[in-house]
């Protein structure tokens, strides 16, 4: 057993546990985009600074989906299907824009792209766009899925 | 062969570029429709109260039907919703009005597309008929912050002699007070415990092949729907009946709790038969897709002072109160 890799995960996910326990659902928390966006960051940042990409990367943000699709519920009126199909909304997204800085950064380059990631990936929940909020999570869906098409579609081109 | 170098791009560029992104979903949506005739009909709305209004429109009215409310500060909340699943000319529906609201907004489908109406209340609202007296009470109420009360209640409150407002503050301090949902923690908690001993365990060299990572992937999902299953999610009313106040206008007493008059899920009343006041706490939480009755809200006659706004669901065999997040407010018992 590699102690040093099981303590560095446990703080990577204690603190979601924490938050966790702590998610009071009370009038004007969070919305259910900016609580995603802020566990997906928190993995990110987690990837970047175990210097992990790819495979690994991908774990950690599985691994804190689970927690963010709960204080997400816990913070609204969330019913659970629903929290399903804006969690994996969501994660197509933040999939897509892991990708679109793989083909346009080649490698993590210092903490400017976890910076720009936290932005992008908070911005959903922010902007209020007046829309339902299974509407706004087909058409980040519709749009990831699109986008990750066509970075795919890229990234074979230049392999070549 | 190794693969050729990447294209790099600063930050600020790649920034840009996810805000793009962003943006795309906002080009998809559809642009307003050539609107209907749509009429909203009935009494004329009070402030605080549950108005019984109709909308009518000239094709007929199937499908979505939605009202918003326009407060003077510029938000919009949807007040009213329903699926209607017969063709008909006139749908009665109920409002929650607020003191604030200035317009309301209803869009209905039919047949012949989409219908939109705006009913103004700033005339209406002012000429408002409560007497002075319950108008200036009205409009001293101030909603508590609402807070979730999960969990078991207690049987029964005793308030200090304290002014209505300080009565309700640590009427819902004690009511929230409730242990958090721990059998759903738990499985988090194994979730972390086995995600950090897997992590060890693959990373011991030579150790055994690693998860794939749908397994993984997999797993989250599995674990992320066991976990909401277990959060409570009933819709659940507390009324708490203030005693009438003394002279000094604080309440006091012992309140036990019921059921209320007519059994109902998700409803607890808090009361002290001998001492019945004008004044009720209202504490409303419904999470995911639970809702109430509208009747267990409020009785013809009372006023709701409400700390958000309450939406309204019509059903084919009555109306159902919702609310986005938990609301608490003040009802005051009246006469129709």
């Amino acid at each position: 057993m590699d102690i040093p890799r099981v303590l560095a995960r446990l703080v990577f996910l204690l603190p979601l546990v924490g938050l966790c326990g702590l998610a009071l659902p009370i009038e004007g928390g969070p919305g259910p985009y900016l609580v995603l966006g802020l566990c997906l960051a928190w993995a990110r940042l987690g990837a970047a600074l175990a210097r992990r990409r790819g495979r690994q990367e991908a774990v950690l943000a599985f691994e804190s989906l689970p927690f963010a699709l709960w204080i997400a519920t816990r913070l609204s009126d969330l019913a659970s299907l629903e929290a399903l199909v804006i969690g994996l909304s969501f994660f197509a997204f933040a999939a897509f824009i892991l990708w679109a800085e793989d083909l346009l950064l080649g490698q993590i380059r210092g903490p400017g792209p976890v910076l720009a990631y936290l932005l992008a990936a908070s911005l959903p929940g922010l902007l209020d766009l007046g829309l339902p909020r299974l509407v706004l999570a087909w058409l980040l869906l519709g749009t990831s899925a699109l986008g990750l098409v066509l970075a795919g579609y890229v990234q074979g081109r230049r392999k070549i | 062969m190794r693969a050729p170098s990447l294209p790099r791009c600063p930050p600020t560029i790649l920034l840009a570029l996810e805000l793009v992104l962003l943006a795309l979903p906002c080009a998809a949506l559809p642009g307003p429709g050539t609107p209907q005739a749509l009429t909203i009909t009935g009494s004329p709305p009070l402030a605080w109260r549950i108005s019984e209004l109709d909308l009518e429109a000239a094709g007929g009215i199937l499908g979505q039907v939605e009202v918003r409310g326009l407060a003077w500060d510029g938000s919009v909340s949807v007040l009213y919703r329903e699926e209607v699943e017969a063709w008909t000319s006139r749908l009665p529906i109920r409002i929650l009005i607020d003191e604030d609201l200035r317009f309301l907004e209803a869009r209905a489908e039919g047949p012949s597309g989409e219908a939109q109406a705006r009913l103004s209340l700033e005339d209406g609202l002012q000429a408002s008929p409560a007497e002075p007296g319950r108008r200036r009470k009205l409009e001293a109420l101030v909603p508590p912050i609402p807070r979730y009360a999960e969990g078991s209640l207690p049987p029964w409150l005793d308030l200090a002699p304290s002014s209505p407002e300080t009565a309700a503050r640590d009427i819902l301090a004690r009511l929230a007070l409730a242990r958090p949902p721990l059998a759903s923690l738990a499985i988090l908690a194994a979730l972390a415990l086995g995600a950090a001993l897997a992590a060890g365990r693959s990373g011991k060299a030579p150790g055994p092949r690693p998860i794939p990572l749908p397994a993984i992937a997999l797993a989250c999902l599995v674990v992320a729907l066991g976990s909401l299953a277990l959060l409570p999610r009933d819709a659940r009313l507390i009324l708490v009946d203030l005693p009438p106040p003394d002279s000094l206008g604080l309440v006091s007493g012992r309140l036990a709790a019921g059921t209320g008059p007519g059994p109902q899920k998700g409803l607890v009343r808090y009361a002290n038969p001998k001492e019945a006041g004008e004044l009720s706490l209202l504490i409303l939480s419904t999470p995911g897709d639970s809702a109430l009755p509208l009747e267990a809200l409020a009785s013809p006659g009372d006023d709701l002072v409400l700390s958000g706004p309450l939406l309204i669901i019509g059903k084919a065999g009555g109306f159902e109160a919702r609310a986005d997040r938990a609301l608490s407010g003040w009802r005051l018992h009246g006469h129709p």
